[in-house]
């Protein structure tokens, strides 16, 4: 029941954040934010009426990719705009890379794009916030992109022992935590993009 | 007194109900916003109310043997006799006259729209269609998409473009609706000798249509709410949940799992009634 509540706090959240939490900024974060916080926000929604462990899901494990890469796109397009296309362009090739990898079924080049692909925005996402936030371009809070990006690293690590048959922690236990993950980690992204 | 309310409660499909007044709100919001006259709304959340559950309460009654026969709805008052039958009757043609008079007191092209979507419902759809052909269920969704209809035209005083969309969106949102429970449901349906497309063109070629009427509804509710320049940010969610819908329908075409299936039922419930507050709350 709790878990439920978790994930309803998520979906009104994340669904705040796109009809009014990014106004105000420029057209691409927008659009960048939107798709991110939409991630989060059908994912909540999906695993309200389907269980949490729909996680465990292919298709599931493909979208939950795509969570760091908007939020990513939308920093570069929020604060290095000249570099917007070179890294979209990028991180759109590796992405694409993933798919065609799982749909041909070849898992250990899958997992290479993947590893690519995730530490490459990952850190973008990390580092980026506390390099504004030392240059005083935005205030402290922009942290909270970091925190979020390292709770999302944690749930994205949690899934990844899961589906790979050597987990850290239970099954039950995952499905447990899952839902708080996902909900300090989007406000978190709230606090820091909102302060933004 | 009490208990009879509540075997007449599950008659009008609260729920069902419910989302169909909110249509009717959304439509007359999406043409009246700010709304100021608070007596108008009453009277449209009124006589909604009453002719949709009325609507309801007459397709329990004509539907009663078919529920008997079906294991999801023979513990229904009707079926199980702890209504009579003739009672049922004159309290569904009483309470649809009610919602009729009330109408007719806001606005005359109000109460047509309203009349078309009892009339749809229970004469076209109900009685004559349902149990003949699997198509009935284009009726049903026209009926459906009466309310928001209705709501608009006591808006503007007028059928007009962004109306007939909202009322396509509906109507292409029931086939998502009502076939996705038909597939899971399939066996009822056949043991109660009512056709569904499940049982008519299988389940892969429901699931086609199912994908298709939901990019339907979708757009259908997307070009609406840009033609009534919605505030952009309920618009932005309205997108993505409709990406969401697409999305959930065009994975039930390639061997989607029941709990899938059931999953896109829940998910373009809550879509419509999702959008539905957004056209409410972002209306200008």
């Amino acid at each position: 029941m709790l878990n439920r509540i978790i994930l309803l706090l998520v979906a009104i959240l994340a669904g705040f954040q796109i009809v009014s939490g990014i106004e105000g900024l420029g057209t691409i974060p927008i659009a960048y934010y939107t798709f991110s916080y939409g991630i989060f926000l059908i994912s909540a929604i999906l695993m309200l009426i389907m269980g949490v462990d729909i996680i465990e899901h292919d298709v599931a494990a493909l979208a939950a990719s795509t969570l760091p890469l908007g939020f990513s796109m939308g920093l570069v397009g929020e604060f290095f705009l000249e570099y917007h296309l070179v890294y979209a362009s990028m991180v759109s090739i590796l992405y694409a890379g993933l798919v065609i990898q799982k749909l041909r079924k070849k898992d250990k080049a899958a997992l290479l794009f993947q590893i690519l692909l995730h530490s490459f925005s990952g850190l973008v996402l990390f580092i980026m916030p506390l390099v504004l936030i030392v240059q005083g371009k935005v205030p402290i809070s922009f942290i909270g992109v970091s925190v979020g990006t390292g709770l999302i690293a944690i749930g994205g690590m949690a899934l990844a022992f899961l589906k790979s048959g050597k987990p850290l922690l239970s099954k039950e236990q995952i499905y447990l935590i899952f839902p708080l993950v996902l909900c300090m980690a989007v406000i978190a992204y709230s606090v820091g993009i909102g302060q933004g | 007194m009490l208990t009879k309310m509540k075997h007449y409660w599950p008659l009008i499909k609260s729920l069902q109900t419910a989302l169909l007044i909110l249509t009717g709100l959304a439509g007359y919001v999406s043409a009246r916003c700010p709304v100021y006259n608070l007596l108008t709304i009453a009277g449209l959340l009124g006589s909604l109310l009453l002719t949709a559950s009325g609507a309801t309460i007459l397709n329990m009654v004509w539907d009663r043997d078919i529920d008997a026969k079906m294991d999801r709805t023979k513990n229904r008052p009707l079926p199980r006799g702890l209504i009579n039958v003739d009672e049922a009757w004159i309290a569904g043609i009483i309470i649809s006259l009610l919602g009729l008079f009330w109408a007719a007191t806001l606005d005359l092209a109000y109460t047509l729209v309203i009349f078309a979507g009892l009339f749809i419902d229970v004469v076209i759809y109900t009685i004559w269609l349902k149990r003949k052909t699997a198509w009935s269920i284009v009726w049903g969704g026209v009926s459906g998409g009466m309310p928001i209809l209705a709501g608009r035209v006591l808006g503007t005083g007028d059928i007009d473009g962004i109306g007939v969309l909202f009322a396509l969106g509906i109507l292409f949102w029931i086939p998502t609706h009502i076939m996705t429970f038909s597939i899971k449901y399939a066996e009822d349906y056949v043991a109660a000798g009512v056709p569904t497309f499940p049982s008519r063109y299988g389940i892969h070629k429901t699931r086609v249509i199912i994908a298709i009427s939901s990019l339907l509804s979708a757009l259908s509710i997307l070009t609406s709410g840009l033609l009534m320049d919605l505030t952009i940010g309920y618009l932005r969610l309205i997108i993505v949940l409709a990406v969401g819908l697409m999305g959930l329908a065009l994975s039930t075409m390639y061997g989607a799992s029941e709990r899938v299936n059931f999953g896109l039922f829940k998910y373009a419930s809550l879509f419509m009634m999702t959008s539905m507050f957004m056209v409410i709350l972002g209306a200008r």
